[in-house]
């Protein structure tokens, strides 16, 4: 896929997604407010279950501000905003029904982000990297 | 080297014993849902895999390189650590602060071993200009 074009090419592709995930995340997180099955798997001291979903969502797009910021390394963020995207998307594709699935219609946007998303980051000058 | 050890550390920290890698890995493994989607938890355990996976390491690891130079990773990490906070809140999961708790102890740590603390860390002196 073609990288995205434009005066600020990263912070354009983060707006495009923001509102898709933090719709994503706000019903996650009533999921799990509301007790929902699956429950937080026993014996783990970590965040998991619906919170580790509702904190993916603002995750990705915080990473692709930050990216956009062009602070010094910016890339690793970039990168990584697009690869949790991309896992997100492949798994929402192989389990459509599951909980917290987005389905696979918005997994396959999600892919097509992460992939447009790399493409510009690498296509962007590193700068001070 | 205690800093270049520390990262290390954490990093492998969020990939094993932060579940990382295992929850990744059941969230990618097609099938795993046995027919019962209802109870399966591999898309919520693979969004946490992700974080745990993918965004901690990286924002750990990539500071090996050159610390000074890589400040977005760092703050890559404290944008996961605001993640969390914010799921806590937002899904009422106590278990989140844990992990909030874990990445702060984490960046304090770093914060004190930093050999050549970044720019985000360092407040800039305002250079004051008299016009006189």
């Amino acid at each position: 896929m073609a990288p995205a074009r434009g005066k600020h090419p990263l912070f354009a592709l983060t707006a495009m997604t923001a509102v898709p995930w933090l719709i994503y995340g706000l019903e996650m997180a009533a999921n799990g407010r509301a007790g929902l099955p699956p429950d937080e798997q026993a014996g783990r001291p970590q965040a998991g279950g619906w919170a580790g979903a509702v904190a993916l969502a603002p995750l990705v797009v915080l990473l692709g501000l930050l990216a956009a910021t062009k602070t010094r390394g910016w890339r690793t963020p970039a990168l990584s905003a697009a690869a949790a995207s991309f896992v997100f998307g492949l798994v929402s594709i192989l389990n459509p029904d599951a909980p917290g699935s987005a389905g696979a219609i918005w997994g396959a946007l999600a892919i097509g982000w992460s992939v447009i998303f790399t493409a510009t980051a690498v296509h962007e000058p590193a700068g001070d990297q | 080297m205690g800093y270049r050890v520390c990262l290390a550390l954490f990093a492998a920290f969020w990939l094993t014993i932060g579940f990382g890698m295992i929850d990744l890995a059941s969230g990618l493994a097609a099938g795993s849902t046995d027919g019962n989607d209802v109870l399966s938890t591999g898309v919520l355990s693979a969004a946490y895999g992700a974080i745990a996976a993918i965004v901690l390491p990286a924002g750990f690891l990539s500071q090996l390189r050159a610390a000074s130079r890589r400040v977005a990773a760092l703050q890559q990490v404290v944008a996961a650590t605001f993640a969390f906070a914010l799921a806590g809140v937002l899904a009422l999961d106590p278990l989140s602060f844990i992990s909030v708790a874990t990445l702060a102890v984490m960046l304090a740590i770093l914060w004190r071993l930093s050999p050549e603390r970044p720019p985000m860390w360092r407040p800039r002196v305002a250079s004051i200009r008299c016009s006189r």
